[in-house]
Parts: structure tokens; sequence; C-alpha cells
């Protein structure tokens, strides 16, 4: 099996850029949205996007799937998400390995699934259900966690990496996230990059963080930092040609920065591919 | 210990005003900082600031209007009282303005309810359902002897807000930079999207009763009868000329997205 191998650059689309976008079209091979930020009736969100998508490809990435949760799943959610898919026809729908509540409520932040069999177990069977649901694969993002549970049985890595094979599901490698939570854990992102299936990798996410000298958080609202475009470029050894994005959520910067930062993607990638193997 | 115990005790501790030591203790050691709780910190404290971040979002106005301080208080009472069920932030940052009016001390702010509520308006009608508005020219293809039995659908983007005239000079003072001018009593607000546009105007006494009447699947007829005994001493042929007029600018504002003559047997049971 396979995830999506074309090659191809993007930006995550986000309202504040909607000028720049209409004024001058970027050179983005395609955006990635925030699918709740289109769950909406109607207005202007819709319209945006539906002008956007006539001239762009589009990858979907949501933020409220909780597929880690012991809360039910949400119909009238994946109802909603469903019908949103057939609006924008994405090459590519993406969560996260995460829960956001339980006993119904939302804390609106991505929060870190133990790594237990027990949820492993609850996880594949949860993803395997979305995806019939859905009618296709979608993709988990690796997060970036700040604590972990003396529960855990097995690294992030393995549990990826089994969570994908039982569900057939397909992952969204964020080199962020790796970066991020390798310090936190204090474990090689490089050795977890090894473990991560090459054949699962459908998109990758690259972004910035805030550091703290104990910590860092991945707050999407700083330039990508060395060490991460360093990581990337392994991430291109490894895994080859596959589509990747820059994330920008906040501190937003004028649009030629974020545009540079792409470019400046696009050559190390360029670079990986030119180079000897 | 089982995953919906361990999701329970982490989404307790997230909520409480600090987390427990029984829940801490499900927690390694972290890697570099002294206390697990200074890590657990990421997500305890970024609820917060994650939803005072979505607040603060939505109603701009309001926290000018009031200041940062009397704003933040607003906010933290908010998230202390309510977490959120709402799997999109924005439906709960729409929940701020009901939450003042039903929580006191804030219920008794006539401006604070008043600009929240009118900002929640703003929000709701900013990406309610969308609709084709229909041409004005309808009602000229319309027999005058139907025009009292027609009934209208109107744009799922409009609400109609009552709040304090203070509340809307300073909501208006803080958009326009200039000087609010005083006002007094209570007025009624029509907040509507016209293309993508959303807008406002204050409704004179008059047409927020007709306007209101007519969403509720009143007839025009049936309207011109309530303006009528809402105002004995007034001219009735001049007040359904008036309700035309009304009726006229909701055309053009783009507010009627149907209309149709009430089918018989329902105008004679609501007669």
């Amino acid at each position: 099996m396979t995830g999506n191998k074309a090659d191809g650059f993007g930006l995550g689309l986000r309202p504040v850029y909607y000028p720049d976008i209409l004024d001058s079209p970027p050179p983005v091979d395609w955006f990635e949205i925030i699918s709740e930020n289109y769950m909406v009736p109607g207005g202007r969100p819709l319209a945006m996007l539906d002008r956007l998508r006539a001239d762009y490809p589009m990858r979907m990435h949501g933020v409220s799937l909780s597929l880690a949760s012991t809360d039910p799943l949400d119909f009238d959610y994946l109802r909603a998400l469903k019908n949103l898919i057939a609006r924008v026809e994405p090459e590519l729908v993406s969560d996260h390995l995460a829960w956001t509540g339980v006993h119904g409520l939302n804390l609106h932040d991505l929060l870190p699934a133990p790594l237990t069999e027990e949820s492993l177990d609850h996880c594949v069977e949860r993803a395997a259900r979305v995806q019939d649901f859905l009618g296709r694969r979608i993709a988990l993002e690796n997060p970036s966690t700040y604590v972990s549970f003396a529960a855990d049985e097995m690294d992030e890595a393995d549990f990826l990496a089994e969570l994908s094979r039982r569900a057939d599901c397909l992952l969204l490698l964020d080199v962020n996230n790796v970066f991020v939570s390798s310090f936190n854990h204090g474990f090689d992102g490089k050795a977890y990059l090894e473990r991560i299936p090459k054949d699962r990798v459908a998109q990758i996410h690259i972004a910035g963080h805030t550091d703290l000298p104990t910590h860092k958080i991945d707050t999407h609202d700083q330039p990508v930092c060395d060490e991460v475009w360093e990581l990337f470029s392994h991430v291109r050894r490894r895994f080859g040609p596959i589509p990747a994005m820059i994330e920008r959520d906040d501190n937003f910067p004028p649009f030629a920065e974020l545009l540079a930062e792409l470019a400046h993607l696009r050559a190390l990638a360029e670079q990986e591919e030119a180079a000897p193997a | 210990m089982k995953l919906a115990k361990i999701q329970a005790a982490f989404q307790a501790s997230v909520l409480a005003e600090a987390p427990s030591p029984d829940f801490l203790r499900l927690l390694r050691p972290p890697t570099r900082a002294a206390r697990v709780e200074d890590v657990f910190a990421v997500y305890h404290q970024g609820y917060r600031l994650r939803l005072a971040e979505f607040l603060a979002h939505d109603y701009p106005l309001l926290r000018e209007v009031l200041g940062d301080e009397a704003f933040g208080a607003i906010v933290e009472a908010y998230i202390a009282a309510q977490p959120s069920p709402y799997r999109s932030a924005r439906w709960y940052g729409a929940g701020l303005a009901d939450f003042l009016r039903a929580t006191p001390p804030f219920s008794q702010d006539s401006l604070a309810c008043g600009v929240a509520a009118l900002e929640a308006a703003m929000t709701r009608s900013f990406d309610a359902a969308d609709a084709t508005p229909l041409p004005v020219e309808i009602l000229g293809v319309t027999p005058p002897d139907d025009w009292p039995r027609l009934r209208f659908g109107f744009h799922e983007s409009i609400e109609l807000v009552d709040l304090s005239a203070e509340a809307l000079a300073a909501y208006e003072a803080v958009q326009t930079e200039e000087e609010a001018a005083p006002g007094e009593g209570d007025v009624a607000v029509l907040v509507w999207r016209q293309e993508l546009e959303v807008n406002y105007r204050a409704l004179d006494e008059l047409e927020a009763l007709a306007l209101r009447e007519l969403i509720r699947g009143a007839t025009f007829g049936e309207t011109c009868a309530l303006l009528a005994f809402a105002r004995p001493n007034e001219n009735a042929e001049e007040l359904t000329m008036e309700a035309a007029n009304f009726l006229a600018r909701w055309f053009a504002d783009g507010l009627i997205v149907a209309a149709a003559p009430a089918e018989e047997n329902l105008f004679e049971a609501t007669a």
C-alpha cells in the first residue's frame, strides 16, 4: 500500500492571508485547511474556501477527531467532516494521535494518549471505524507532548507504526513535533524516525515552536528553527518525496516571509534529491 | 490504570485550580523540569490561555469598552464556570453573552451584557447559512389582493438583539473612535449579512415589531393588524404604508429569501 507520493509543497491556509492570496496567487502547490474552520453553515469562510479551491488542490487537517478519547465517536462531527470532504475533494484528510476531552467536554487541546496496549487497541478500532464511515483512509499526526505516563508500555513511534499497520491508516509526520517531543522526553529524534514505516507517511508538517529552558512548546508562532530544517533534510533522505508544508498559527509574519520559508523548504528538498544516494 | 480513568483524571486536573497530587503520580518525572507540574502547566495554563484567546478574538469591542481588567474578570469567571462542550471554539465564544445575561453580578451590567450580545450576534451572522435574497420585483407581480396573505422567509443571518441604548452607543463609539452619544432606555438592533458583509442598524419600535411578527410567521395582513393594534391612535392605512416601506427596505437589504401567499386553510386557521 502507498500513501499519496505526489510531491508538492503547501501552506496552511489561514484567514489572515486571504487578501494576500487573492491579490497575487502565490506559488504554492496546495493549501491545507483546518477542517473545523469550515464546518460552519455559510458566509465568508465557505465562500473563500470555494473560491480558493477553484485554483488550488487542498488537504484537510482536523483537530477535533479525538481519536484516543474514551468518549464515543462523535458522529455529528464525522457527518460534518464527510460533508466538507465532499465539498473540498481533498487529496488527504488528517487528524492527530490525541484526545481533546472526555465526559462530553472539549479542552480545545491535543492531549497526549497513554502509550499502552489498551490505548493502541482503542485507537486502532476507532481509526478503522472512522475510515469506514468516511469511506477513505485518514492520516494521523504524531503530536507534540509535554508529559508521558507511568503506565506507558511502548514508544510513540512504535505505537504509530502499529496503529497505522493494524488500522491500515496513513501517517502525517510532523517534523517539529518530533523535535519538540524528543527534547521534552529526552529521546533521539532520528532514532524515532527510523521506526516510522516509510510506506505509511503521506504528508509532512514543518513549523516553529517556543523554547523554554526545560521544555519546548509547539506554538506555531515562530520561524522554523535550524534543527528542524536539518531534521527535515534527514526525513527527506529517509522517506523520499512526500508532500510537505509549513504551518503558522500565530504571530503571523508578512505573507512574503512565509513564502520565503516555503521556498527554503523546497530548496532543501531539491538539495536532497540532487545529492548522491 | 485503565485508559478511561487516566483521561478522566487528566481532564479533572486541567479543569481544577491545580492538578491533583494523585494524578501527577500517574505521570513520569520530567526530563529537565524540576517538577512534573511545571510541564503539566502546558496543558493546565494552556487551557485557560487558549479559551481566553478565543474570547478576546470574538469580543474585541467588549474588551475595548470594558478595558482589559474588567474583560479579564469576565473571561476568567466564564472559563471557571463553564467548560466547553463544543467541538469548535466558535460556539464556546458564542455562549459568553448568554452567560453574562444569566450570571450575577454581570447580569446587572447592561453595558457589558448589551455589547456582548451584539458582538455574539455579529459572530453568528457572519457564518450563518447562505440563501439567495428574493428580488423586490416579486411584490410587483403579486396581485394586490394577495398582499395581506403573504408570508416571508428570512435570511438565516438575521439576529434581533435587544440592548440598552447606552451599550449600542458604546459599541459604536469604539468602532468609530468617536465620543459615545448618550442613550437612554432599550433599543432593538437588527444584525444581518448581505453578500459576505455583516451589517447592523437600530430599528425603531414599529419596525422591530413588524419584523418580529413576520419572522414569527405572521402574514403581512396580520402584521398590519398588529401595528394598528399597537398604535390605536394612528391612521391604519398610514401604518400599512409604513409596513410596506419596511418591507421594501428589507428586500433591498437582502433580508427576505422567500415569499408566498399563505395557504388558504393555514390562513384561516391562524386568523
